[in-house]
């Protein structure tokens, strides 16, 4: 196995595990050396970046029983394992994905980099002798984009552990004759899940085995990581920092995604009506850059209920409706007098690191959450910063932020149609 | 239509049921995949109509199980779906088959007369056919093969046993379950898919169509007797167009939010038709095959041809003929 780990739990790497010096008597664990832990400890802090594939295992193997044998499988230090390992794999795929991605698109290398977790087979291989599955597949997926394109089979037993973390559904794949094909973005999805499932049964069992007393050297990691677990948020928050700049891509590990709701403009605060009709000097890049890109996604993809901190590609799947959002900004940069994007190209960069594409000046799904998606700013905000663009209407005086203004008002508008039918 | 209840379901007395287990049970119609793990499985047994209060039981032997049945006599038998290393006392669990429920008598939608509860033949065949529309899906979709038929004596069982699938949770089951029974209208692909509806969901939605009356349809929510009569009259054009994913018909008549309870309910007729909770319970007992339904004087048996299986004929035990010389 000459290649990046990214199931620490696959057979390859059960096997080197099994060779190592840490199960090779009966001490196990006990017979690991203090400068180890504290290279684990490195290890996590740089984002699992940098180790020969034997110590990466090892390393995987070291954190998780620890987790296992101190604090259990339902302890928040536990939940703080998943999502650390979660993280470093995802990284890792998104990086290997990219990789595959520079030269020609190969289904091949996209194959080899998912059998870690499956034995993944063209779809179009598998239905080779049914002309009518395949051409439904194809129809299917052509209005998506290259990486929702379902191309992959995979056997569903192997599938199942992912179906057991409740996080994804056989509805939501097309499944024939005991394969479920999928597209790139699912394999992610789907490969993440699986390894959540595999830890999860991990640590369920790695409790019940070890005895508690063997491993006092692993005091140090236990430590460190009940610190972390204590605020796991800005720790997560500082890894994924780390992690950008280790490896320059991530992918997403996503809800099921809803799509978002049509723009009812007829419905937008006065401010955002301004800056739609065009803003002068002197207010261009607030009212474009940082609230109508904010307002417009948010209004686009998540008029309500969306939480603070998430990445766009959580609600949304399809590239397109980024491209609608972007138009409609462009559009309104146009009507700036002086056109905003004209002498300030560098903008629009500014626009993509404000939806959490970060600086990369690309947008794709994967690069979702590399910047923080901003939420529109509150009204009170907005006086303080542009104040011309605040013409109070009578809805106004009722809400605090444009956003709501807007989802209020879908609530209303909802209300109203349902009362003049009764 | 009306009730052709060839059959009296009536229960069986001590004296029939001990005609039965010695002089027609045989240990061969006990399915082989029973036999083959019989020490492996749990067994329960109603002794007097009360319900499977006899539990924890194993059998070393079919012989010890023969010998039992023909001197207790029991009003039910049933064995476990799963296997233990330790059956008697349910512990160390192996695996489960997959298993789905199909009963007559709770049947969303009837044909005929009876009402909720009642089984009569009509009951009998729609379930048969609903059986046979939920294998499809199991083989065609989710590529199983070892699929048996078991007629329960009042509706129908499906067992399957291929290995990969015995092993695993009761999510899993639960998520199999909602996919088999198309009870849950799905996000994405599959809508693209197949013309609108997933290919599930249509076949079974199609049967139900067919079978609701103008009342039954009178009840739904947003449809009153007038619509109902109107769809009920073009629903053979209905029927073609939504296996086209089209519902435009529909919608004329119905408009958007009778269309909408209209499909609405289709989902509910589709998510009753199987007992979830006996899929899903990976410790579950179900009857015997080759036992006796007490309850009806049926008997539970496996089925080997499902196209040509009539219970009314296939499924009758001999003192029942004789009850009516």
């Amino acid at each position: 196995m000459n290649e990046e780990v990214l199931n620490p739990f696959s057979e390859e790497a059960i096997e080197i595990i099994k060779n190592s010096p840490l199960v090779k008597d009966r001490k196990g664990l006990s017979n690991i050396k203090k400068d180890q832990v504290k290279k684990v400890e490195e290890w996590i802090k740089s984002g699992g970046t940098n180790t020969a594939e034997e110590e990466d295992i090892l390393f995987f193997s070291i954190l998780l029983a620890t987790i296992a044998l101190r604090f259990g499988s339902y302890s928040k230090e536990s939940k703080l394992a998943t999502e650390i390992i979660k993280m470093i794999i995802s990284g890792r795929i998104g990086k290997l994905i990219s990789e595959a991605h520079k030269n020609d698109y190969d289904e091949n290398k996209i194959i080899s980099i998912f059998s870690q977790f499956f034995n993944v087979v063209k779809s179009n291989e598998l239905l080779k002798n049914s002309e009518d599955n395949k051409r439904d597949l194809k129809r299917a997926s052509s209005s998506m984009s290259a990486e929702n394109r379902v191309k992959y089979g995979i056997q569903l037993s192997e599938i199942f552990p992912a179906i057991s973390t409740r996080k994804l559904k056989l509805n939501e794949l097309l499944i024939i004759n005991g394969h479920a094909h999928v597209s790139q973005q699912n394999l992610i999805k789907i490969s993440i899940y699986k390894l959540e499932a595999l830890i999860t049964k991990f640590l369920d069992k790695g409790n019940k085995i070890e005895s508690k007393n063997t491993i006092p050297v692993l005091k140090p990691l236990e430590d460190l990581i009940s610190k972390w677990a204590s605020n796991p948020d800005e720790y997560l928050r500082n890894l994924q920092k780390k992690m950008y700049y280790a490896v320059k891509s991530r992918t997403f590990i996503g809800k099921v995604i809803k799509g978002g709701k049509a723009l009812n403009p007829d419905l937008f605060p006065p401010c955002i009506v301004h800056i739609l009709d065009g803003v002068s000097s002197g207010s261009r890049n607030y009212s474009i850059t940082v609230l109508l890109t904010s307002f417009i996604s948010y209004a686009r993809i998540a008029p309500i209920g969306s939480k603070k901190n998430s990445r766009i590609s959580e609600y949304i799947d399809d590239l397109n409706v980024i491209e609608e959002i972007l138009s409609i900004i462009y559009r309104a940069a146009g009507r700036c007098y002086p056109p905003l994007l004209d002498d300030q190209p560098m903008e629009k960069m500014n626009i993509l690191y404000h939806l959490g594409f970060g600086l990369d000046g690309d947008v794709r799904l994967e690069l979702a959450g590399n910047s923080n998606w901003y939420f529109p700013p509150n009204c009170d905000k907005i006086r303080r910063e542009a104040p011309s663009l605040c013409r109070q209407d009578k809805h106004c005086k009722r809400i605090k932020n444009p956003l709501s203004y807007y989802s209020t008002k879908i609530f209303s508008k909802k209300k109203n149609i349902k009362n003049k039918k009764l | 239509m009306e009730c052709h209840k060839i059959v009296e379901f009536l229960k069986a007395s001590w004296e029939e049921r001990k005609q039965y287990y010695t002089e027609e049970w045989d240990m061969t119609n006990v399915p082989n995949f029973i036999l083959t793990t019989l020490k492996d499985r749990e067994f329960g047994f109603d002794h007097n109509g009360n319900g499977p209060r006899d539990r924890y039981n194993e059998f070393n032997s079919p012989q010890d199980l023969k010998n039992f049945l023909q001197k207790r006599c029991p009003f039910a038998t049933y064995t476990s779906v799963s296997l233990y290393e330790n059956p008697k006392k349910r512990k160390n669990w192996i695996k489960a088959e997959l298993v789905f429920d199909i009963d007559a008598k709770d049947l969303p939608v009837k044909n005929c007369d009876c009402k909720g509860g009642e089984v009569c033949e009509s009951c009998l065949s729609d379930s048969k056919e609903l059986l046979m529309l939920t294998a499809d899906v199991l083989k065609g979709d989710l590529g199983l093969k070892k699929i048996n038929f078991i007629y329960s004596g009042r509706g129908y069982h499906i067992r399957v046993l291929d290995e990969g699938i015995m092993k695993e949770n009761s999510v899993v089951r639960g998520e199999i379950l909602d996919y088999v029974s198309g009870s849950v209208l799905p996000e994405g692909i599959q809508w693209k898919w197949n013309n609108g509806f997933p290919p599930i969901f249509k076949k079974r939605a199609k049967k139900f169509m067919k079978m609701l009356s103008e009342e039954k349809m009178s009840e739904i929510k947003n449809i009153n007797g007038t619509k109902a009569s109107k769809v009920k009259e073009k629903m053979d054009l209905i029927i073609r167009e939504f296996e086209n994913g089209d519902l435009s018909t529909l919608k004329k008549i119905l408009k958007s939010k009778g269309t909408e309870s209209f499909l609405e309910n289709l989902r509910m007729y589709n998510a009753s038709i199987l007992d979830g909770k006996v899929t899903i319970d990976v410790k579950r007992i179900l009857r015997l095959p080759s036992s006796l339904h007490s309850a009806v004087s049926m008997k539970c048996m496996e089925v080997k041809k499902i196209e040509k299986f009539n219970p009314l004929k296939d499924a009758v035990p001999k003192f029942v003929k004789e009850r009516n010389i």
